[in-house]
């Protein structure tokens, strides 16, 4: 087994090893599938297989530390360098999410805020970054662990400030409803402050690094298995120039993605803090 | 143009001010203000409630449906769903405003 098939996947190995359109006449479009988001393991400790997703994990976690490490380890009144950059990123995330979903009372959350987004943020960005070409959150397991840390920690805080029996009361009781409507109500109340809401958090995020993923995988492959010196070279260049504006595209998703992600974490956990309205 | 009249706000010459108009006072509509601006997250609570609705009693609907064997019940159920879902969300998110 080959190194690149480590980090490709095995139906794209037989893709860029030949199937194409002239040379074998038999092979059709290898439109890509399902099977592009499952990786050989790059090793095994016991069962556990550690995969390119795992590492590209592992790899934007430690750049977010490291990035922000080097940018606060001796933090100056007056910023120079990296402290400049973090300061960029921790100011955005304050100003662009929590404070119009939070207001200040919410800043003690500011850190996790900060990680979540940059972490979200940096693996989705593993779909552009040639090597990587992967979206580690295209995997659902990635977002499921981020929206259950998520989902742990606005029940927690809502429990914590309204205690338990008053938040969901506060949840399940819609203001200024009549008394009739409330047992028709309050299960709705229920299911969408604890079951829906982490489950549509997930769904998004999943869904649409998904979708953009295979995306660039159609219109990438398309331009390859049509390129020759026939007509064929004319749908191979707009193949590639739709390959092109879908990256562009792209880069805007990764970055609005984690956005969505991280303004709804702050609006759960900004509703756990004080009963709506 | 001479400019000698009395401006706006005040009392001509030999014109009594009226008395305060106590008693109609209670009826004056409140000052104007703007609605707080909607937060972010509010949209998509809204869909999560119109989920939520759908799927809690269109699933009662479609379980009872089964149970009984009177198949109708499961739209009946998603629009009864759906119908409370609106509901909430003019509860929640309008009468504030």
């Amino acid at each position: 087994m080959s190194d690149a098939h480590l980090i490709t996947t095995a139906h794209l190995m037989t893709t860029a090893s030949g199937c194409h359109f002239q040379s074998h006449p038999s092979c059709g479009y290898p439109a890509p599938g399902i099977e592009d988001f499952y990786f050989k393991p790059l090793f095994t400790i016991g069962s556990f297989q550690f995969t390119k997703p795992i590492l590209i994990m592992v790899v934007s976690a430690a750049i977010v530390l490291f990035v922000f490490w080097m940018a606060f380890r001796t933090p100056k009144m007056v910023p120079r360098g990296m402290q400049n950059v973090g300061e960029l990123g921790i100011l955005a995330v304050r100003d662009q999410i929590l404070r119009p979903q939070m207001g200040s009372k919410g800043d003690r959350y500011l850190p996790f805020l900060v990680s979540l987004f940059f972490f979200i943020w940096l693996m989705n960005l593993w779909e552009l970054i040639p090597v990587g070409q992967f979206p580690a959150t295209s995997k659902f397991a990635f977002p499921v662990g981020l929206t259950l840390v998520v989902w742990v920690t606005y029940l927690f805080v809502g429990m914590k400030h309204q205690g338990p029996i008053g938040y969901f009361k506060n949840m399940a009781v819609p203001p200024g409803a009549p008394w009739w409507i409330l047992p028709l109500l309050a299960p709705i109340e229920l299911l969408s402050n604890i079951i829906v809401r982490p489950f549509t958090l997930s769904i998004r995020l999943f869904a649409n690094m998904l979708s953009g993923h295979l995306l660039l995988l159609v219109f990438s492959i398309a331009s390859w298995y049509l390129v020759s010196a026939t007509i064929g070279l004319l749908f191979a260049a707009v193949s590639f120039i739709v390959f092109l504006l879908v990256f562009v595209l792209e880069v805007l998703i990764t970055l609005l993605q984690a956005f969505i992600f991280t303004t709804l974490t702050a609006f759960y956990i900004g509703d756990a803090l004080e009963p709506a309205h | 143009m001479s400019g000698v009249g009395p401006g706006p706000g005040e009392a001509r010459p030999g014109h009594k001010p009226l008395p305060p108009l106590k008693k109609y006072q209670r009826h004056r509509p409140a000052p104007r203000t703007d609605p707080p601006a909607p937060r972010e997250g509010t949209g998509w609570a809204i869909v999560s409630y119109l989920v939520g609705g759908m799927v809690l009693y269109g699933g009662i609907g479609w379980l009872v449906g089964r149970w009984t064997n009177i198949p109708i019940l499961f739209p009946i159920g998603l629009l009864l769903g759906i119908g409370l879902s609106l509901a909430l969300i003019i509860f929640r998110f309008t009468r504030q405003l």
